[in-house]
């Protein structure tokens, strides 16, 4: 007996062909069901279509992250050349090679971009509406200030509207005017967005929740205005605060960063980048199963370097527009990351799934406990390298203090301001259950190899994972919603199911056509040979 | 054993003859060129009931833990125990350099209360400002506990192993695989062990190894 050899299954060399009809049509049912329950849930809302742009995304960042995951997973591991994971790594492959499915999936959200209102993306609104937004905002505070609040430099400057969205440079020095609050001077002067955030910050809540919550939210909406210039035009403000306006095109001069076709080609090439990896890789591994050459492994382990940094760069920056872009104001360098440790624990956990549904198919007979532990080791890793990145984000933020970053955690219910409207909100708990539910009790659970090694455990594990990405998505978005409260999620479960279930039938149907089991790979015997009971019995 | 037991060679005492005709045995070594019957022999050596085995091969071999019986580590409990004993201590030294709200008696000296520096204008009982601290102390606990209880439980260092006087043994780096049966194993016997190890499936070689 030569080690490692197993004689493969049949159903495993061979195409799977039509067995897996009725799983793709039950995938299709509840894809019908998503949308019918997507519809309702929007119907339902006040604002329909915002309400279904946000559900929509979040359901669509699952999706996407998901995929993500699935090339991080194909690419990682020939970057490494590991030889476990060929027994598992059609499932991965074939998420991956989707992704331009997954892309075109993300239409709807084009309309967000284009239709100029900015429902979703503040930066898409049309410049006049964005003036709009920002002159009621603007008389909105001046009302609110000079009429709730009795100070001390109201009276010396009367009938002056004040103009706290744009660069105050006039009045430099002359007053130390901070409305609300000690210790802002400096940011009060630099003007703009600063002036701003400082002014979110810095605050003094009415009482009223839902006083303080329009009044927070009329500071907000000026930020997100002046930024809308800002980005848009470069921040080439000219000597009258106006944005420079090219007299023939009527459009702005300078780097239009957030310009709508911009965000939109750049979507484009993200997609391209991915769904080029995913093709390539899914393609080349399913050549293999006939030539069985080599050649296609070493290949594809060449480009897997190149991959790797065309996918962290295209990640990063793909996070950046779809989901950091929400606020456009706010930034942080870690949220590629993040997003990017999401997608992967989403991948794995996904491919865990799979796995244990097709062996029960009677699929993927060379998949053993070694490789759902060794998936399990993976999953355990990212969530903590999770709750690493995610609480880097907030510590440094908290740290820094600078309000121009720490805003945003106060409007996600991560605030010490007893007075602000999320402070105790349901934004609060969902925080809580993100750093207990996606990081501590995971971390306790995945931590024993009797858990990972235990197929029951370890699929409750992957559920829990996937729902905690999707929740973390969802904590990422919602609060731009601005809704009072968390609104009854019925539109996003819907999107989510929607999305999901088409994803997956995509899935299954390209699954389908070729060998489950990425039989022609050279190191398929290293995969194989995990499967101990080849020279003794294992008593689990 | 303690050094105690050991006889020692040229002291005052008037040995038996015997004694110094018959050495002590470490034990013996059997030994395969391939990896199926090394693990048909562990299989079988452990179904024959020897208890204190092992195995050397040239490289790691999937599935030898279970056909040698070798029950699972007691290290990653004591991982586990010090992991969150770095994580108390962590909390402790943050929150009793920084935290005012500690009960400390009285009598404790004003130089050992605790500094509550004011940092970044933060609280002093701020819990996120620790845990990078608390997180440092809990992975170096685990870390250096993981290396220095791995040496302990593998009586490392070993600065000589009475296997390494067999020539035959050396090959252990290269293309060979051997199984030992050491002496104090209660089934041990010189003569039936090598007989029984002798006539396993694939065995080459069996040597008996002297001890000191």
């Amino acid at each position: 007996m030569a080690h490692g050899h197993t004689t493969l299954d049949e159903a495993d060399t061979q195409a799977i062909g039509a067995k897996l009809w009725p799983v793709f049509r039950m995938l299709c049912v509840l894809a019908v069901v998503g949308a019918v329950l997507l519809i309702a849930g929007v119907a339902m809302d006040g604002e329909s279509m915002k309400r279904f742009f946000f559900a929509y995304l979040i359901g669509y960042c699952f999706v996407l992250g998901l995929t993500v995951g699935s090339v991080a997973l194909v690419i990682l591991t020939h970057l490494f050349r590991a030889g476990w994971v060929v027994a598992v790594r059609r499932v991965p492959e074939t998420f991956a090679a989707n992704f331009w499915i997954v892309a075109i999936m993300g239409a709807p959200l084009l309309l967000a971009v284009f239709d100029g209102e900015g429902r979703l993306y503040p930066w898409a609104m049309t410049l006049e509406n964005a003036e709009e937004r920002l002159h009621a905002a603007e008389s909105f505070i001046h009302d609110y200030e000079h009429g709730h609040h009795d100070h001390d430099h109201a009276a010396a400057e009367p009938n002056e509207p004040e103009l706290y969205f744009v660069a105050d440079t006039d009045h430099e020095g002359e007053h130390g005017h901070d409305k609300t609050d000690e210790g802002h001077d400096d940011a009060d002067h630099a003007g703009g967005y600063e002036a701003a955030a400082a002014r979110i910050a810095g605050m003094a809540y009415p009482d009223d929740k839902e006083e303080a919550r329009q009044v927070q939210s009329a500071y907000y909406d000026g930020l997100l205005s002046y930024m809308l210039d800002y980005k848009r035009y470069g921040g080439q403000l000219d000597g009258n605060n106006q944005v420079p306006i090219d007299k023939e095109t009527g459009k702005g001069k300078g780097f239009t960063w957030f310009y709508p076709l911009n965000v939109a080609l750049r979507m484009v090439l993200y997609f391209a980048i991915f769904s080029l990896m995913g093709w390539f890789y899914w393609n080349r591994s399913v050549k293999q199963d006939e030539t069985k050459d080599v050649a296609l492994t070493t290949r594809r382990e060449w480009w897997a370097p190149a991959s790797v940094t065309a996918f962290a760069l295209t990640t990063t920056f793909m996070a950046f527009d779809i989901l950091m872009s929400l606020d456009p104001a706010w930034y942080s360098t870690m949220f590629g990351v993040i997003f990017f440790a999401n997608s992967i624990t989403a991948g794995i956990a996904m491919t865990i799934l799979v796995c244990m549904f097709l062996q029960k198919k009677g699929y993927l007979k060379t998949v053993n406990t070694e490789h759902y532990h060794d998936l399990g080791k993976l999953l355990f890793a990212f969530v903590f390298f999770w709750g690493y990145v995610s609480f880097s984000q907030f510590m440094l933020i908290w740290y820094a203090s600078l309000p121009e970053t720490t805003y945003w955690f106060e409007i996600h219910g991560m605030t010490t301001v007893e007075t602000a409207p999320q402070y105790g909100s349901g934004w609060t708990y969902l925080s809580l259950l993100l750093l207990f539910g996606h990081l501590l009790v995971p971390f306790g659970f995945l931590l024993s190899r009797h858990v990972k090694r235990n197929l029951t455990a370890l699929a409750f594990g992957a559920v829990w994972m996937l729902l905690m990405v999707y929740i973390d998505f969802y904590w990422y978005a919602m609060p731009f919603f601005k809704s009072p409260g968390i609104p009854f999620p019925l539109a996003e479960i819907g999107a989510v199911l929607l999305l999901l279930a088409l994803v997956l039938a995509a899935f299954v149907y390209r699954y389908r056509q070729h060998a489950p089991l990425a039989h022609g790979d050279p190191r398929l015997h290293e995969s194989t040979a995990l499967d101990t009971n080849v020279w003794a019995p294992i008593h689990h | 054993m303690t050094a105690i037991d050991t006889p020692i060679t040229g002291t005052g005492h008037a040995e038996p003859a015997e004694a110094a005709a018959e050495p002590k045995l470490f034990g013996l070594i059997g030994e395969f060129d391939n990896v199926d019957d090394i693990i048909g022999a562990a299989n079988a050596v452990r179904e024959a009931g020897y208890k204190k085995t092992d195995v050397h091969s040239p490289f790691p071999v999937h599935g030898i833990d279970d056909a040698l019986g070798i029950k699972p580590t007691v290290l990653p409990w004591i991982v586990l125990a010090m992991g969150l004993t770095g994580m108390t201590t962590g909390l402790l030294l943050t929150t009793y350099t920084m935290a005012d709200w500690l009960p400390i008696p009285e009598r404790v000296p004003e130089n050992f209360e605790g500094y509550k520096f004011l940092i970044s204008g933060k609280p002093f009982n701020s819990l996120a400002g620790f845990i990078p601290v608390i997180f440092e102390l809990t992975i170096m606990f685990s870390a250096y506990t993981a290396v220095f209880a791995m040496f302990l439980l593998n009586k490392l260092p070993m600065m000589s192993n009475p296997l390494l006087r067999s020539k035959r043994f050396r090959r252990a780096t290269d293309d060979r695989f051997f199984i030992a049966i050491d002496a104090r194993d209660a089934q041990f016997d010189a003569e039936q062990s090598a007989e029984f190890v002798k006539n396993l499936p694939g065995c080459l070689a069996v040597e008996v190894i002297e001890d000191e």
